[in-house]
């Protein structure tokens, strides 16, 4: 591994850990590309926690100038978490005020639950949970406050019913509205009541801002990982540090969690991936949770690869299968995460036969013409790839 | 306006003169032995400067050398650029020395005014129009606070002055480029005596000025968000508090009225500032 890539997976954590502390001290000692790790920090969106580090616990081991623009350069990134945290706060409360209560499913929530301050991790777009009853409501409040929504509105109704985000955005900040953690078809069900019975209020920026529990959110976590192929170093860093937060009750609640979800092996990815990036540390886990290596071991090491050793062309699928459409990566990876046959043919089924969003979903023959699209297009592709 | 008879000292050839400069109760001690320089504070710190040090902060030299000056403060060197050149570099290190020596503070890049128990404060980059604005406020009956550098007590919505000797840009009168503005040469202000405030100052508003050529002066009010990322961004000690310091912009963001001032002509600005009275 680059000595340089290894500086910002350690400077990644917060606090850096006693282990990985020994580590920097030796790559600091080493030439530094200076302008590799900045780029790596900004890609990976850990600009916080990594320049935060280098300026408070090496700051004597690296150069003035590094010093210096380290320290700008968490100043930066923390006043725009902190910006991007207080309008947020502020959608929630005006949510909350219309009678909308939210629960703010990732971002700042993370932020707090993982890494103690607000500021110490950057997010994009504001995911909200509302009740599936306070949708439209929350809708036409987004769209009173002159946000513009990204879907047709003709879609909406099976939008909603797929269980896919309602996403729109202003000339500042983009906002997905949910009623559940994940679409449909991915077969991933958490109950919806539980989510909010067990959700709690935490301090933020000085006013309560709603949140899932430290199990639902860790479990939520690692489902939208997957469902992401995990492509953001950042996600497998947050599950780092939410696992080190977490009691072992409350590990024992993540996994009560995923077995009643049947996706004991999203977890056991997360945390595998967890391990292969941070190396051993201790867990709130037993092994169990871990999982058979065997069953996660192709993704963690397609993960890793991809994210920290830059082979961003490997894919599960041959390419020629890949190509058929944009699709069948993510869906390939998302069925080999999942332990249940039954639900990863229900999920490729459910790919394949039901109207997607973009599909028109008011004609029903659409069941029907979908799969012969999708064939005729993959028949299509694989032609013309050959 | 009246010129302020600072407290310059009388050197003989080659001594060594002292000047004690005061913030907060507590004086930096200056030596040097170079005249010009000996001026220049007397000149930048005039209002700020006290006959004798009761409480030390720290002690700044700056001495000849055989190649050129020495300078001995929160850091040494050796320096051989024209005297001129060294003035800014000095006052950079004597506002660190304060810095250094009050670290309980949030020292915020933003100038200030006081009027009727109420500070407000001029945040944001160079080029923006804090000293303009802070010293024409004080023309109309504010008390000058500080033209440059704020520091905020990180317990109470509360401004301590730091009433350095205002240098403003002088604007050519033409069309100019916003990203022109910290070039301009700039004069120095001598305010009156009775025109400074010498206690700390409750916060009542927070301005972000911009100049913007051609646009009339116009006030309009700052979410709490884009608020904290500025105050956050203009803490110029952020290294000292860092949580601390963004709860603290958080706080004052949310607590305290924050405006953004789009403006071409300081006179105007300053008049529409003037009736916030």
């Amino acid at each position: 591994m680059l000595s340089e890539t290894d500086l910002v997976i350690a400077l990644s954590r917060m606090p850096v850990r006693s282990e990985a502390r020994k580590r920097v001290r030796q790559v600091l000692e080493q030439s530094i590309d200076w302008d590799a790790v900045k780029r790596l920090a900004t890609r990976w969106q850990v600009e916080p926690t990594v320049f935060g580090n280098l300026g408070s616990e090496f700051a004597t081991a690296i150069p003035t100038e590094v010093r210096s623009e380290a320290a700008m350069l968490e100043q930066l990134s923390r006043a725009h978490a902190v910006s991007r945290t207080l309008l947020l706060m502020e959608l929630v409360d005006s949510l909350a005020g219309a009678g909308i209560p939210a629960i703010v499913l990732k971002g700042p929530a993370i932020a707090i639950i993982g890494y103690d301050d607000c500021s110490r991790r950057t997010f994009g777009d504001a995911d909200l949970l509302l009740r599936r009853d306070d949708l439209i409501r929350g809708r036409d409040f987004l769209l009173a406050r002159g946000y513009t929504a990204h879907f047709h509105p003709a879609r909406e109704r099976a939008m909603i019913a797929g269980q896919s985000a309602l996403e729109f955005s202003d000339s500042r900040s983009s906002v997905e509205l949910h009623w559940t953690l994940v679409s449909r078809h991915l077969r991933f069900n958490l109950r919806v009541e539980d989510l909010w019975s067990r959700s709690q209020l935490i301090q933020c920026v000085g006013s309560e801002m709603r949140v899932l529990s430290p199990e639902h959110l860790f479990l939520y976590l690692c489902a939208h990982g997957a469902k992401h192929e995990w492509s953001s170093f950042r996600w497998i860093c947050d599950i780092a540090q939410l696992a080190a937060r977490l009691t072992p009750s409350q590990a024992g609640k993540v996994m009560e969690l995923a077995a009643e979800a049947n996706a004991k092996r999203l977890l056991a990815l997360a945390l595998r991936l967890a391990q292969e990036v941070f190396g051993e540390e201790p867990s709130p886990f037993p092994s169990s949770a871990f999982g058979d290596r065997r069953d996660t071991a192709a993704l963690v090491s397609l993960v890793s690869g991809r994210l920290i050793h830059g082979k961003v062309d490997k894919g599960l699928l041959p390419p020629r299968i890949a190509g058929i459409h944009r699709y069948m990566e993510p869906l390939a990876f998302w069925l080999r995460s999942r332990e249940r046959i039954r639900d990863q043919i229900a999920c490729a089924a459910e790919f394949i036969f039901v109207p997607a969003a973009g599909d028109n979903s008011r004609n029903q023959l659409q069941r029907v013409f979908r799969p012969i699209r999708l064939a005729a297009n993959a028949v299509r592709r694989l032609a013309s790839a050959s | 306006m009246t010129t302020v008879q600072s407290a310059l000292p009388e050197p003989g050839p080659d001594s060594i003169s002292e000047l004690h400069i005061e913030f907060d109760g507590r004086q930096l001690t200056v030596r040097t032995d170079v005249q010009e320089m000996l001026e220049f504070i007397a000149d930048a710190y005039s209002a700020m400067l006290v006959p004798a040090e009761i409480v030390s902060c720290g002690r700044f030299e700056f001495l000849r050398s055989a190649n050129g000056y020495t300078a001995r403060g929160v850091s040494e060197g050796q320096y051989t650029a024209p005297l001129h050149y060294l003035f800014e570099f000095v006052k950079a290190e004597v506002l660190l020395q304060f810095v250094t020596s009050r670290q309980d503070l949030m020292w915020m890049h933003a100038g200030g005014v006081e009027l009727g128990g109420r500070a407000l404060l001029f945040a944001g980059p160079s080029g923006n129009g804090k000293s303009t604005l802070a010293t024409l406020l004080s023309e109309r009956g504010w008390r000058f606070l500080s033209d440059d550098i704020a520091p905020i007590r990180m317990d109470a919505d509360e401004v301590l002055p730091f009433p350095q000797t205002p240098r403003r840009r002088i604007h050519p009168g033409h069309h100019l480029a916003p990203a022109k503005m910290g070039e301009l040469e700039r004069e120095t202000i001598t305010l009156d005596r009775a025109l400074i405030q010498r206690a700390p100052t409750a916060i009542g508003g927070i301005v972000f000025p911009a100049f913007e050529d051609g646009r009339a002066a116009k006030l309009t009010r700052v979410a709490p968000g884009d608020a904290a990322f500025r105050l956050i961004r203009d803490c110029t000690n952020f290294a000292d508090h860092k949580s601390a310091a963004v709860s603290r912009s958080v706080e004052l963001a949310r607590t305290i009225p924050v405006y953004g001032l789009s403006y071409s002509n300081g006179r105007d600005a300053a008049n529409l500032l003037d009736s916030l009275r």
